[in-house]
């Protein structure tokens, strides 16, 4: 559908307090605005199959972020509530910004229209957004909380939102994250007793590099070299000069190993290259050897460095003899498609939390070396 | 598919299934469908990620088109059709990989040259032996373009799995009785197993077909009360407003009710009147879908007037345009019994559905353009609230809208404001444009993809095509029997013949107005 944006906006408060019954019934008005202005034939939808709160430090950019929400909730109707926040900062201050906005299908001219809810909460103020938040929510609704950046496990705020979220989303490529960092996630399904999934767009960047690596293993009779694995070897992009997250690679090796159970002998190695085409810490390339009885395998997928990054190829070698090698498609989703995958359901996804639990165990490996 | 469940790295795994390189090799390439539905498939499936890179297109057809030629005429073909706006570097990349072949489908040569085509994109492309055939044809070609395959050494019915996988797509009709569609299978199984082909009806494509399932099998409130005991009936509406429209060769040698009913309507039925399968995987779905349309109880002889009616259109105004009346059109005798419209009750003989009648109803130039199944369930026992109040009270009407306006409806009742007790029906309406901004693939896109991953869930198995063709040849028996019909019997742009009406109102039931 092609987003022609219709903005409506006109509120805007400041001040130590927000009356919440004040923003639905401004939120009220913003719609009938919207209906006095739709010609007939294009009568403006109110519709949320979501709420969504994500939440950003003060220095976002306030538009970037309702263009972010925007393209969201053109596939998701949804209430999204951003929150940008600054805990620290010495003037206290709360003020909100509503927006309607409509993505108009143009075949039929109908419009889907979602609210956007715009909090800015400077100093003590930030410290008690679940008073504003929760009351925000459309009951019934799912709601999904996306923490932009490295989420702060031991904040107050971090607590009061993960207590009302049926999923927990966020970027592990967005920071570099420590062991703890990823294992910390993991505890976020179990927080309060509820369950609450959890889910990595990172993780959904990958998923192409799984399917390549796992049809490696779609004839039977290479199964056998899975029992050996002696090395695997992933590389994933960095661009000289910066440090680029390892969390892909080591969520791909984590898969590899949560599918076959642990493999305490086998060395895991996660090497930053060069690969300008590859987005900072994308995958590059996976190899891994085995050693049955007196049989040595090699098996790889490897994406073309200076070339198309979508492009790779699949290698099998058995004694040093090639067995295979066929094109595979590797092109990772883009943000947008990842984030649209996130947000289609709130159930658990279990592969994601074994690979992780095992990623961070690679991890911490590597950091004591 | 089978590899998932052998691989350990997939078990438990949520992959995103892509699709091995492979070769599509289209029969027919040069004919409406390929323009319209299957080259913009591929092309929006490739802009998706779901076309391996290096899978090859070959269009086989007599014409005497050139590489070239044929990507022109493809450009043009995505240019006007495709859901999503042409874009020139997408195409650039993708146009290299049409290739087209000229051969007359019952040339032995032009096979020969097929194979040797195919095995260089194997060895040139990395294709791995994967192919799937894809018969855009008349029908009348299907026999001979299967024997070809077989005798040029390409159904790979016994290759080792590693070695890539044949698989065969088939346009309906599949066959136009039950006899022809049993020897069509013959025909298929003496070069491929079953397992390889792929017969499609791309109605079971759309999103909002498929939703049918999912609306009764994931919702708990609906089951419980998805039966004789709660339903009134069910009225399934397929209607065009368009005419033929030039299509008068083809329409005179199927009519409605090979063309809609055999194959669409049955399929509706199926999927709103099947039991629960065990699994939402190929065998388990279409042994229900077999075993409802086994349970249909058969019309036959004297109960086909009583039970099925038959229509022609006239001249008319249908969605405001003028209709020629069927029996002008181009190749259609002036005298012709084909059926445009048919109204049939059906009853299905099974424990769930027992006296509840099942209407059905399909035609060309009618009022409007609408598919729908709508559920009418059963009146309150007894209304409390006296005559007066409930002057305007009617059933509750769970209606399914597949096209246009995909979406789901239903209607209770309420209070109407005011001091006293006056009740009204309302609409409760959910429609997927509103709640999904998501452009849902084309039937094409996803089915294409379903075959490239082995995944049949979605395509007609023979011993189905059999059994719904067994119940259709009844009827036309029986019409072969009966005097000429005295069509034309009704307007362009109205509802139908007046006995379609007669039909309902015989059990005190009149049809909807979708």
């Amino acid at each position: 559908m092609q987003v022609n944006e219709g903005t409506y906006e006109g509120l805007t408060w400041e001040g130590k307090y927000v009356e919440i019954a004040d923003i639905e019934r401004e939120l009220d008005r913003l719609w009938c605005e919207a209906l006095a202005v739709a010609e007939e034939h294009q009568m403006p939808v109110r519709s949320s199959v979501l709420n969504l709160v994500v939440h950003t430090s003060s220095d976002a950019d306030a538009e970037q972020l309702y263009e972010t929400v925007g393209r969201l909730s053109s596939r998701h109707p949804l209430r999204a509530i951003i929150l940008s926040v600054e805990p620290h900062h010495q003037e206290p201050s709360l003020h909100t910004t509503m927006r309607v906005r409509c993505s108009e299908d143009p075949n039929t001219g109908s419009k889907v229209c979602c609210e956007q809810v715009l909090v800015e909460a400077n100093g003590e103020p930030a410290k008690h957004l679940r008073g504003v938040v929760l009351p925000l929510l459309i009951p019934d609704l799912p709601r999904y909380l996306w923490w932009m950046g490295e989420p702060e496990y031991d904040s107050a705020t971090f607590e009061s939102l993960i207590t009302a979220a049926d999923k927990f989303i966020l970027d592990s490529n967005s920071f570099r994250p420590s062991p703890a960092t990823l294992r910390e996630a993991l505890h976020m399904s179990k927080v309060s007793g509820r369950v609450c999934a959890v889910n990595d767009v990172n993780w959904i960047r990958l998923w192409r590099w799984l399917e390549a690596v796992a049809q490696l293993f779609d004839d039977s009779a290479l199964h056998l070299h899975l029992a050996g694995i002696e090395r695997v070897r992933v590389e994933y992009a960095a661009r000289p000069g910066r440090e680029a997250s390892p969390a892909q690679a080591a969520l791909l090796a984590g898969w590899l190993f949560s599918r076959l159970g642990p493999k305490p002998s086998a060395s895991v190695e996660l090497v930053p290259v060069e690969a300008p085409r590859v987005f900072q810490g994308g995958v590059v390339s996976f190899e891994m050897q085995t050693r049955r009885a007196s049989e040595t395998a090699t098996f790889e997928v490897s994406a073309d460095k200076e070339g198309e990054a979508s492009a790779a190829v699949a290698r099998v070698r058995v004694n040093g003899e090639a067995r295979s090698e066929r094109p595979v498609m590797v092109a990772p989703r883009t943000d947008a498609e990842a984030f649209d995958i996130a947000l289609e359901d709130c159930q658990r996804d279990i592969s994601y939390e074994e690979a992780l639990e095992i990623a961070a165990q690679i991890l911490e490996r590597e950091t004591a070396q | 598919m089978t590899i998932a469940v052998e691989n350990p790295l997939r078990a438990g795994s949520r992959l995103e299934n892509m699709p091995q390189p492979a070769t599509l090799v289209i029969f027919g390439a040069t004919g409406d469908l390929m323009k319209r539905k299957l080259v913009p498939a591929l092309y929006n499936l490739s802009i998706d990620g779901y076309l391996p890179p290096n899978s090859q297109i070959v269009g086989f057809a007599r014409r005497e088109w050139s590489d070239e030629y044929f990507r022109s005429e493809m450009c043009e073909g995505v240019q006007e059709h495709s859901r999503r706006p042409f874009d020139p570097a997408v195409w650039e990349g993708f146009a290299p990989r049409l290739h087209y072949l000229r051969s007359e489908f019952d040339n032995a040569e032009g096979y020969d040259q097929l194979r040797t085509m195919l095995d260089r994109f194997d060895k040139e492309n990395g294709t791995g032996g994967s192919r799937l055939f894809y018969l855009s044809t008349p029908p009348s070609y299907y026999p001979v373009i299967v024997e070809r395959l077989g005798e040029a050494g390409l159904s790979g019915r016994n290759i080792a799995k590693e070695s890539g996988y044949t698989r065969i797509i088939i346009e309906k009709p599949f066959g136009h009785d039950l006899e022809s569609a049993r020897a069509l299978n013959d025909h298929l199984h003496q070069v491929f197993a079953e397992e390889q082909i792929y017969r499609i009806d791309h109605y079971l494509g759309k999103e909002t077909v498929q939703n049918i399932l999912v609306l009764r099998f994931a919702n708990g409130i609906f089951e419980p009360i998805w039966n004789r005991h709660y339903i009134d009936h069910v009225q399934i509406t397929n209607a065009e407003s368009i005419g033929i429209e030039g299509r008068g060769r083809f329409y005179e040698e199927s009519g409605a009710l090979r063309d809609m009913v055999q194959s669409h309507i049955l399929q509706l039925l199926n999927l709103v009147a099947m039991e629960p399968p065990v699994a939402f995987d190929a065998t388990p779905v279409r042994d229900e879908k077999v075993k409802l349309l086994r349970s249909i109880r058969p019309i036959r002889g004297n109960l086909v007037p009583e039970q099925v009616v038959r229509g022609q259109y006239g001249g008319g105004v249908a969605a405001g345009k003028d209709v020629t009346p069927y029996h002008e059109e181009e190749n259609v005798s002036s005298e012709s019994t084909t059926e445009t419209y048919v109204a049939m009750k059906l009853f299905i003989d099974n424990f769930r559905w027992q006296g509840v009648p099942f209407y059905l109803r399909t035609g060309k130039a009618l009022t409007k353009r609408v598919t729908e199944i709508a559920i009418q369930f059963k009146q309150p026992p007894l209304s409390i609230f006296g005559s007066e109040a409930s002057r305007d009270m009617e059933p509750n009407v769970l209606a399914l809208r597949i096209q246009p306006d995909e979406g789901i409806s239903l209607k209770m009742q309420v209070k109407a404001p005011g001091t006293g007790i006056h009740i009204r029906p309302v609409k409760m309406e959910f429609r997927y444009g509103g709640s999904f901004g998501i452009e849902p693939p084309e039937a094409y896109e996803r089915l294409l993809l379903d075959c490239m991953l082995g995944d049949s869930t979605l395509f007609t198995r023979s011993d189905e095509v059999e059994t719904a063709w067994s119940l259709v040849t009844d009827i036309l028996q029986a019409w072969s029997k009966m005097p000429p019909p005295n069509f034309p019997n009704y307007e362009a742009g109205s509802w139908g013949p007046r006995d379609a009406d007669r039909l309902l109102y015989r059990d005190n039931r009149e049809w909807r107005w979708p």
